[in-house]
């Protein structure tokens, strides 16, 4: 293999790495930690590892955007970026292929993403439930799981028997 | 990859998500209860502070009207007041910045951006800044905190506090290789923000070095080495006029120089 092709391989799993996971991670946990009131737990985490100060001042920093942003970006775009990147990274582990092996993995992306939703509908997970959460938490985890599964489905769809 | 490796990947990542999504839920009622009682102490705190500094700014300004008289600081007594045995390190303020704590008017809380905004503790600035309507929740809370755990138990603000402002200068690059030199003349006063009262006050009188030759620097930015010397100077100034055991802990910026 040639140094260019061996270099190339490298960085276009990390480029993949950093666009799919890291910045929806990133941005998800930017709207969490500067945009949403401070009564979430993990607060409460912060304060505890002493950077309560700082965060106070990033968030003095980002008051008047944060304050500008329309609801659906504050309280249901961070889970749904969150859920596409764990879906994402787990898909990536196991090279974006559906096998036995790695088919569980693949569904736990959505049984905790959007099963989390679920759970505040009926009262087991703590939080408000909203349709829109679920809405974007399973568009997320279709978008994310989209080359591991597809296969699998229309392979599905192929062998289905048709109706006359 | 080892289809090992995998697994206990995804289990790492799963683990990892599961926490987020633990730590953007909610606390339970009775968390949620002790947070915002604990957050309606610190409000009144950081309120009933702001009141105490505009009370005794008030002192300051009257005090200056009139005429300051020299008083020696006391730097046991002081300790002792604060309940620090080893040393006591307190914020400088510059004194027309505490101006707002004494006002009712919510426009008098702005950034400071003047000639003079280095003599206030860079901490203590932007902590007031804005005025507390303006400010988001969880940040009044720092504030509130930094009070209680710092400003409030170490008792002191040391004020700097100009004579006459508009003789007051910062120093100025004239035409080549000279300067005009910087000159502040006014008073460090040393403000009590639970007493809500003045302990001492000396003279203070600063200006630039005769010669300012700090190599690089001064053949890079002349402007920023003469500043620079300026308030290296202050700084001097400042650790002389306080008493033994209570350091200021403004660096004048000297970590960004």
């Amino acid at each position: 293999m040639q140094v260019a092709s061996v270099t190339a391989s490298v960085r276009s799993p990390l480029r993949a790495a950093w666009l799919h996971a890291l910045m929806p991670l990133a941005a998800g946990s930017l709207v969490y930690l500067l945009a949403r009131p401070p009564s979430l737990r993990i607060f409460g985490w912060v304060e505890g590892v002493g950077l309560s100060d700082s965060l106070g001042r990033a968030r003095e920093v980002g008051h008047s955007v944060a304050l500008g942003l329309p609801a659906w970006v504050v309280f249901s775009l961070p889970h749904a970026l969150w859920v596409y990147a764990f879906a994402w990274l787990i898909s990536a582990l196991w090279d974006h292929r559906a096998t036995r092996q790695s088919i569980l993995w693949l569904l736990v992306a959505p049984a905790l993403g959007v099963g989390w939703e679920l759970g505040q509908r009926v009262g087991i997970v703590p939080g408000t439930f909203d349709w829109l959460d679920l809405v974007l938490a399973l568009g997320a985890t279709a978008l994310a799981l989209k080359r591991p599964l597809m296969p699998l489905l229309l392979a599905k769809a192929r062998n289905a028997p048709c109706d006359r | 990859m080892r289809p090992m490796i995998r697994h206990v990947l995804s289990l790492l990542t799963t683990a990892a998500f599961a926490a987020l999504a633990l730590g953007t839920s909610k606390p339970s009622p009775e968390e949620e209860k002790r947070r915002a009682d604990e957050k309606a102490e610190l409000r009144v705190l950081h309120d009933d502070w702001v009141k105490k500094v505009g009370s005794a700014y008030g002192k300051i300004a009257s005090m200056a009207s009139s005429g300051f008289t020299e008083k020696a600081c006391d730097g046991p007594a002081m300790l002792a007041l604060a309940k620090e045995d080893h040393q006591l390190r307190l914020p400088t303020v510059y004194g027309p910045f505490l101006a707002r704590f004494a006002s009712a008017n919510k426009s008098d809380w702005q950034e400071d951006k003047g000639p003079w905004a280095f003599l206030t503790d860079s901490t203590f600035r932007g902590h007031f800044a804005q005025h507390a309507s303006d400010r988001d929740a969880y940040a009044i809370d720092g504030t509130a905190r930094f009070i209680k755990n710092d400003w409030q138990k170490n008792r002191f603000l040391i004020v700097l506090w100009p004579s006459d402002e508009k003789s007051n200068r910062l120093p100025l690059l004239s035409e080549k290789k000279s300067f005009e030199s910087g000159i502040f003349k006014g008073w460090l006063v040393m403000l009590d923000s639970v007493g809500e009262n003045i302990v001492c006050q000396k003279p203070l009188s600063v200006e630039s070095s005769e010669k300012v030759t700090s190599g690089q620097t001064f053949n890079k930015d002349p402007q920023k080495a003469i500043v620079k010397d300026f308030q290296d100077r202050f700084e001097a100034q400042i650790e002389a006029a306080l008493p033994s055991k209570v350091k200021s802990t403004n660096n004048m910026g000297s970590l960004l120089k």
